[in-house]
């Protein structure tokens, strides 16, 4: 959509977040300061310094109408920052939306990790950036913050929330994982794996029930044309469920144009010795 | 739910408020439609301790402490041990898992830390050297709140009589206003009602403190030589009295001390250690805390199930030299214990006695060791001769130590009753599992004293000295046709029997069995609540089962024969089998049903197969082996069962044990050669189990032989509601499912009043 904007692919975990965050903070992300500067908040003429050796800037004019529309709403977000040149106008992508568009995929660019996770699904974070914060909460209950750790656990509500918003449990474990403190990233498995299996399973636990749009039809006139009829749907890989002491049948729905077509060859054959008429009912 | 109605309407108040706080308002609005979302910002905000002043050097230390009293220790800086020592002196534990822990001050933790000898500042102190910010104001003025008035009242056992001992006479009057603690008062003529009390000097008492373990304040010596004032309470009240000067009412709890190397009154017991009776550091160090200033205090040591709680219970008789008393929960473990103080203890055998239903000896000597069960000392029915003139003996007689094992398998009142009968100075009470599922276990406080000492249980895996357990879920999903029969209403009686005798379950089990038999030559006790089950499985699969019918004989037989014969190895037990039966070549567990949610059953079972073997190189950390013992509980997936299993291991996941899920067993390459394969044996089965009888497929009631009610009282107490909502404000399973979904109605479209301003504003221009 955007031309001159690199692609950047959100993660759905990440974007979640950008909501929160952008919309708590409304000024420029905190997040990306050296850790030297950490301790206090950054000052307005900071972040511009920060923002102009570490940003890429684009031309505005490269937009069209449509995509400098789109750029405002992004700058309210804090993705994008616009900045009034004397002639020209530029928008820089802010560290907030290309840190996290780089770190799944980018293991070298990461800095150093921060979260322990232990066995008892607790969460520790050694972090005071609003940024961890906003993200652990996607999927863990947090339950103290202290002035540099962030202390939750991981619970079957916590990740159900993180599901709900579409985030995978494979997202989840990544995170944890690549992110993991320096005292426990060494060891073989960085987040005890009894916490990733089980993160998993909820996961898998929410996808036992598949919705799968179908037709059912009754009141066949004969066993035989039951048969047929089950055949057919077998064939073409569309029978869901029979009964065949109440000849009743399911089929999925893609194939309901083509079970009516069968069907009324069927009766064709059939009409003389029966009378009853076939009717599909409406489907569940 | 409630509050979502109100964040729907923007009230005026926020509307009249700057435009910063405007914008959060507006956000929440934005957010108002995940409900959860709101309740878990609630809740941080409450436990926001971002200001707390970080200290230069917080590096170095090990700890937080928040102002609501919870503490987290970093388990890996280099002052781990300390702090750790520290805290658990001071602290409840809740967790301790491998990196970090945490812990919680509470009014009852610090009358402990008070009556080992912590004094106030140097609470405070330590905990501020020990913390990476300042300490938060909250808990240094809840400390103080707390232990301004411990120490100053002493509950005292003279000549078969009970006094309450203070320093200060003012003390005493305020107590004896109290209601309860008035009409315990026992006033002999010439003493006037609330008036004049008893006045001794304690120079004598404090003389003979021989300090060599103590490495703390020393207590005694605040009292120093004052004056104690003091009055006499009636011996059947003592229970009361001392409940009325816990923290949660009068607020002077009463420490209990006995200065037994100045008791000239009572005979000495010679019993001394023998010399290979080594303590291992940690119970060194829990004696240490009950002896800490040379006299013997009264409280609980907590130790893990196999890390040697006997030795401690031993060691103490052996320090305090006068009589002791012993109560274990069976005949059994009285056999055990009997046996115990003459392995490690040079006691004569004319010294030592048992006293059960079927074995009374008497006492003879004028000091020695009785062990007996908790329901022979508080039995109320009528006794035989013989058994009246043992308990009269007992009653009549001051003990030095009063031992006590188990203590959270025992009912209060028969604590109380237990603790009005025989008259101790100094009361020991020894548990693996402090967690019940009832309220009872603040109740020890009082009845017997502050924990004097908890270990840490992956600190003595580490060390070697119990078995490094590997446990796992083994999830079973339900057949078919038992599902189908298991949601049925008329069936609600026979759920458990259903889930338990799952025909995966089944196969799973003696999936284990064979793979822990045949490959590894293991020795597995499978332990079934359910009798159905038991028998059932035990027929089926031809393997010897212990449960409440079986005789003494049989027991002592199938026992032996599980020890010594390479020929039995697995036997099946009822929840008979839960405590103090020692069967230490055991090393692998199988649990097909339990006790719907009993942290304590499962730490318990677990227990059975703590005891470390083999040699103590290779079981330290990073030795040969990683483990060495494996604990299965077999679940049916989709009933009841899952939920009490995650309430069951809780306690277990606390101190830092993980369940492995393991999800197909048997694998699917396997399993014809096991039982049920045909979907025909699985329809017989599923018949079998609905035409028995609901009495039948219910669980064990255990008979009413003497020695097992007290488990069985405590039992049934633990299948009450409360066990069922869940305890001690954890979040479990079921308890969320329906949430989820219920709150988060995706497709539903949104008032355009209730978008966020960026969105509104969009869509106001389109």
């Amino acid at each position: 959509m955007l031309a001159a904007f690199p692609t950047v692919k959100l993660d759905k975990l990440y974007e979640s977040s950008f909501t929160c965050v952008a919309v708590l903070s409304a000024t420029l992300p905190r997040e990306p300061m050296s850790s030297s500067i950490t301790g206090r908040l950054p000052s307005l003429e900071e972040l511009e310094s920060y923002a102009l050796e570490q940003w890429e800037a684009y031309n505005l004019s490269t937009l069209t109408d449509v995509q400098r529309n789109a750029i405002k709403d992004l700058a309210s977000l804090g993705l994008v920052k616009l900045q009034q040149g004397r002639k020209e106008s530029w928008f820089i992508p802010t560290k907030l939306a290309t840190t996290p568009s780089v770190s799944l995929s980018d293991k070298s660019a990461r800095k150093q990790g921060y979260v322990v996770v232990e066995t008892n699904f607790k969460i520790y974070a050694y972090s005071t950036s609003k940024l961890h914060y906003e993200i652990l909460r996607l999927f863990s209950r947090i339950e103290y913050r202290l002035p540099n750790l962030i202390a939750g656990s991981i619970t079957k509500e916590s990740v159900d929330n993180a599901f709900e918003k579409g985030i995978t449990s494979e997202q989840i474990i990544s995170y944890l994982q690549q992110n993991a403190h320096p005292r426990v990233a060494e060891k073989t498995t960085a987040v005890p794996e009894n916490v990733t299996d089980m993160i998993r399973f909820w996961e898998a636990d929410r996808n036992r029930v598949g919705i799968t749009p179908c037709h059912p039809y009754e009141d066949f006139p004969s066993k035989d044309v039951f048969e047929a009829a089950c055949d057919f749907a077998r064939e073409l890989d569309g029978l869901l469920w029979e009964d065949s002491k109440k000849t009743r049948l399911v089929v999925n729905e893609e194939l309901h144009q083509d079970m009516q077509d069968f069907l009324r060859r069927q009766e064709v054959t059939t009409s003389k010795t029966s009378t009853s008429k076939l009717t599909p009912r409406p489907k569940f | 739910m409630a509050d979502r109605g109100e964040r729907g309407r923007p009230s005026k108040k926020h509307k009249s408020s700057s435009k910063a706080a405007q914008v959060v308002e507006e956000e929440e609005l934005y957010f108002g439609e995940d409900s959860d979302d709101d309740r878990r910002r609630g809740e941080t905000k409450k436990n926001d301790f971002t200001k707390l002043e970080l200290k230069p050097d917080h590096v170095n230390r090990p700890l937080w402490a928040c102002g609501d009293g919870r503490i987290f220790l970093e388990t890996f800086s280099p002052l781990y041990k300390q702090a750790y020592d520290f805290l658990i002196a001071i602290a409840e534990p809740v967790c301790r898992p491998e990196s970090m822990h945490e812990y919680n001050l509470t009014p009852h933790s610090l009358y402990a830390a008070v009556s080992v000898g912590l004094e106030t500042e140097t609470i405070i102190n330590v905990l501020n050297k020990l913390s990476k910010t300042k300490l938060p104001k909250e808990m240094i003025d809840f400390i103080h709140a707390s232990t301004a008035n411990y120490g100053k009242v002493k509950l005292v056992l003279k000549k078969n009589r009970y006094f309450v001992e203070s320093p200060f006479p003012e003390v005493l009057k305020t107590l004896l206003r109290d209601d309860v603690i008035s009409r315990a008062r026992i006033c002999f003529e010439g003493h006037h009602e609330g008036g004049s009390f008893t006045i001794s000097k304690t120079a004598g008492e404090i003389e003979g403190g021989h300090d060599e373990l103590l490495n703390g304040v020393d207590l005694a010596a605040a009292a120093e030589e004052k004056e104690t004032h003091s009055f006499e309470i009636d011996p059947a009240q003592v229970e009361n009295v001392k409940q009325r000067c816990l923290p949660n009412a009068l607020n002077y709890p009463m420490l209990e001390e006995y200065d037994f190397r100045n008791d000239t009154v009572n005979p000495d017991l010679n019993i001394e250690l023998k010399p290979q009776a080594q303590p291992r550091p940690y119970q060194e160090k829990s004696l240490s805390k009950m002896f800490g200033n040379g006299r013997a205090r009264s409280g609980i040591i907590v130790l893990p199930c196999g890390a040697g709680k006997s030795l401690v219970g031993v060691s103490a008789a052996c320090r305090i030299k006068k009589s002791c008393l012993c109560l274990a929960t069976n005949a059994v473990s009285v056999d055990q214990w009997a046996f115990q103080f003459q392995l490690w203890s040079n006691i004569k055998d004319e010294h030592i006695c048992r006293f059960t239903s079927d074995n009374k000896e008497r006492f003879r000597g004028n000091a020695g060791v009785v062990v007996t069960t908790y329901n022979m000392v508080a039995f109320g029915g009528k006794r035989s001769e013989d058994s009246e003139k043992i308990i009269e003996e007992i009653r009549n007689r001051e003990w030095g130590l009063l031992l006590m094992d188990e203590v959270h398998v025992v009912p209060a009142h028969m604590f109380r009753k237990v603790i009005s009968i025989t008259k101790s100075h100094c009361k020991l009470g020894l548990t693996a599992t402090l967690v019940r599922e009832d309220e009872r276990i603040t109740d020890l406080n009082f009845l017997i004293g502050p924990k004097l000492y908890e270990a840490n249980w992956l600190d003595l895996v580490k060390g070697g000295f119990i078995a490094n357990v590997q446990c796992a879920e083994v999830w079973c999903p339900m057949t078919k046709e038992f599902f189908a029969e298991y949601l049925k209403r008329e069936n609600s009686k026979k759920k458990q029997a259903l889930y338990v005798m799952n025909p995966n379950k089944f196969r799973a089990c003696e999936f284990l069995i064979r793979f822990h038999e045949q490959q590894r030559g293991d020795k597995i006790i499978v332990f079934a609540d359910n009798l159905f089950a038991l028998t059932a499985y035990a027929m089926k699969l031809r393997k010897p089962m212990i449960y409440g019918a079986t005789s003494h004989a049989e027991r002592t037989r199938i026992l032996k024969a599980f020890k010594c014969s390479p020929d039995v190895n697995t036997i099946f037990l009822s929840k008979v089998g839960d405590n103090s039966i020692d069967i230490p070549e055991a090393n692998v567990i199988i649990q097909i049903s339990s006790h719907a949610g009993s942290r304590r059953q499962e730490a318990q079972r677990l227990g059975r197969i703590l005891r470390a073997k083999g040699r103590l190189q290779d079981r330290m950390a990073g030795g040969k082996e990683e483990y060495n013992a494996f604990f299965y509980s077999l679940v049916s997936t989709d009933t009841q069962e899952m939920y009490y299993s995650t309430k069951r291991q809780q306690f277990l996941i606390d101190q830092g044990y993980s369940f492995k899920v393991i999800t197909s067993l048997p694998p699917p390459d396997s399993g014809s050669e096991l039982s049920f394969h045909t979907l025909q044996e699985q329809l017989d089965l599923l018949s079998k189990v609905l035409s028995a009888g609901d009495d039948v497929v219910g669980l064990e009631q255990l008979e009413e032989d003497a020695d097992d009610i007290a488990l069985q009282k405590a039992r049934r107490s633990v299948g009450s509601m409360s066990a069922l909502s869940g305890a001690s404000g954890m979040v479990y399973m079921e308890y969320n499912t329906g949430q989820g979904k219920k709150g988060h109605g995706k497709s539903k479209p949104k008032d355009p009043a209730k978008r966020h301003h960026l969105f509104r504003k969009r869509y106001s221009q389109a």
